[in-house]
């Protein structure tokens, strides 16, 4: 273009120098990657989902944990060491294998009596105590509570009392007596009965109660013959009679050891049994209503639900945390040898 | 060796030669000009229209695809999308040009008179009245009584004994048509100017 306007002319060399300008390949700046550009939203949400993910498999681990039921704010069960909360049904199925009770070997306990020494003899004494809830099928609920009955019956104990409530599901509870070599017979023909929710059983040595007892039993009964020894020889009244006095005394202690000793006996003797039957679980135990749509209340769940949901999490982390590292590591040893391998394609 | 390339291959080699922008420009620069000449009647805004246009076509280079009426349809795109903006705002454009860094400059007596002969008064005088004469006795008589004489609506109104809203009808739809008929007429116009 030959133009005569001195501005397009003006306006083609400024064009062109500012042209050749934008032309000019400019050394391009590497692009930040993505890690450095969003690394602290990247870390964010990272962070994020890993709580999400302990959350949720605390969640499923714990999911019927008291703990958990409990909001997570209360410790494990104060179980103490002779509690068995996990059921088992083995002996029931022993049982039902041998058709009954059966007569057990002479597992009872030695009486305290005296020895050929004349001193007590006395085998181990365990009073034997056990708690059992059990769900029976629907429907079988009178059933099942004459079995425990006739089981009581059959292994040579008793019902020592019973109580039966009918509403929507029936329950009851029995204290059953057996004696203590029938014990476990008669949990396994329990156990039988139903679903047992829940089993405690506890046993307490009294052996050294017992022979304690024996003992002042024994000594006692010396005293006795000792002191009627000396009544038949006292000299005076005043002597007859202070004898007679202490003569009291002993037989009293006499028959107060062999009180306890007879109460104790029958404890070991007869083991205790307090059996609840039902047919479905029994209802949760109410909430207290006092809290029941409050802001009190509301606020007590909050902090019940926070700690559940922080239970969880350090729950979940507990499992997370090692399989993260195991990945972590396989990642780098990846990552590691695709390093090692390009730089071999590129050498 | 640009010269004999199309618009379409200049516009695409521009990406990576800025011989073939320069080369561009000067094949299409002075209709350009002339185009706004004859749109704004204002030499200052006409060069700047230029300038602002050639300027945005080159960062834009990247965006033309070779398809529809070609690289020259594309230009003049952009030429009545800048135009259009200067008709709203009252003002030019200078964001492609501060892009590039191109410096304002501007225009000389000589540049003056010279963009003024590009106008081509007679063809304008010409197809302005050739454009008024298609128009109705109503709308000329309203358009004449308005915008040349430039009385109220109430005055052209009683002029033309009629409502004042019959009044401003005829004056809108008078300009309508004849914007319409000078565009057209200018088109040609500037076909023509490109062919001498």
């Amino acid at each position: 273009m030959k133009t005569e306007i001195e501005y397009l002319r003006e306006l083609e060399e400024k064009l062109m120098e500012a042209v050749q300008r934008e032309s000019r390949p400019v050394p391009r700046r590497a692009r930040p990657s993505l890690w450095r550009r969003y690394r602290i939203q990247l870390l964010a949400a990272g962070t994020a989902a890993f709580l999400a993910v302990a959350g949720t498999v605390g969640y499923f681990v714990t999911r019927g944990s008291p703990a958990v039921r409990a909001a997570g704010i209360q410790p494990p069960s104060d179980q103490r060491s002779h509690l068995t909360l996990v059921p088992s049904v083995k002996g029931a199925s022993d049982y039902a294998a041998n058709g009954g009770p059966t007569p057990a070997p002479s597992a009872s306990p030695a009486k305290a009596g005296p020895s050929a020494s004349g001193g007590p003899v006395v085998g181990p004494n365990v009073i034997k105590t056990a708690q059992l809830s059990i769900r029976v099928a629907k429907g079988s609920f009178g059933e099942q509570f004459g079995k425990a009955t006739e089981i009581a019956g059959t292994n040579g104990g008793y019902v020592q009392s019973s109580t039966i409530q009918n509403g929507k599901s029936d329950t009851g509870s029995l204290a059953i007596r057996v004696p203590a070599d029938h014990f476990e017979l008669a949990l396994a023909g329990l156990r039988a009965l139903g679903h047992v929710d829940r089993e405690s059983i506890s046993g307490e040595d009294v052996t050294a109660r017992f022979v304690d007892l024996a003992a002042r039993l024994h000594n006692a009964k010396d005293q006795v013959a000792t002191l009627r020894r000396l009544l038949a020889k006292a000299p005076t009244v005043a002597a007859t009679l202070r004898v007679n006095n202490a003569l009291s005394n002993a037989q009293l202690e006499v028959e107060q050891l062999q009180g306890q000793l007879r109460v104790l006996a029958n404890r070991a003797d007869l083991g205790t049994i307090q059996l609840t039957l039902y047919e479905r679980a029994p209802a949760p135990p109410p909430q207290p209503t006092a809290n029941h749509r409050t802001i009190g209340g509301a606020w007590h769940r909050a902090v019940h639900g926070f700690f559940g949901v922080v239970y969880s999490v350090v729950v979940g982390m507990g499992y997370l945390v090692p399989i993260s590292v195991l990945v972590a590591i396989a990642i780098v040893l990846v990552w590691l040898g695709v390093r090692r391998a390009r730089n071999r394609v590129v050498a | 060796m640009f010269e004999e390339l199309t618009d379409d291959e200049l516009i695409l080699l521009a990406g990576t030669r800025a011989e073939a922008f320069g080369a561009f420009y000067r094949r299409h620069a002075e209709a350009l000009l002339r185009f706004f000449a004859r749109r704004t009647f204002d030499p200052d805004a006409a060069a700047e229209l230029t300038a602002e246009t050639f300027a945005s076509a080159f960062v834009g280079r990247r965006r033309f695809a070779p398809r529809g009426g070609g690289a020259e349809a594309w230009l003049y795109g952009i030429a009545r999308h800048h135009l259009a903006r200067f008709f709203r705002k009252g003002a030019v454009e200078a964001r492609a040009r501060q892009r590039l860094g191109l410096p304002e400059q501007g225009l000389s007596d000589v540049d003056y008179d010279r963009i003024e002969e590009l106008y081509d008064f007679d063809a304008v005088r010409r197809a302005v009245a050739d454009a008024f004469s298609v128009l109705s006795e109503e709308q000329r008589e309203a358009v004449t009584l308005r915008v040349v004489e430039g009385r109220s609506y109430a005055e052209v109104a009683e002029a033309l004994v009629c409502s004042e809203q019959a009044a401003r009808a005829r004056v809108s739809r008078g300009l309508r048509r004849l914007s319409g008929l000078l565009e057209h007429r200018m088109s040609e116009l500037d076909v023509e100017g490109n062919a001498k």
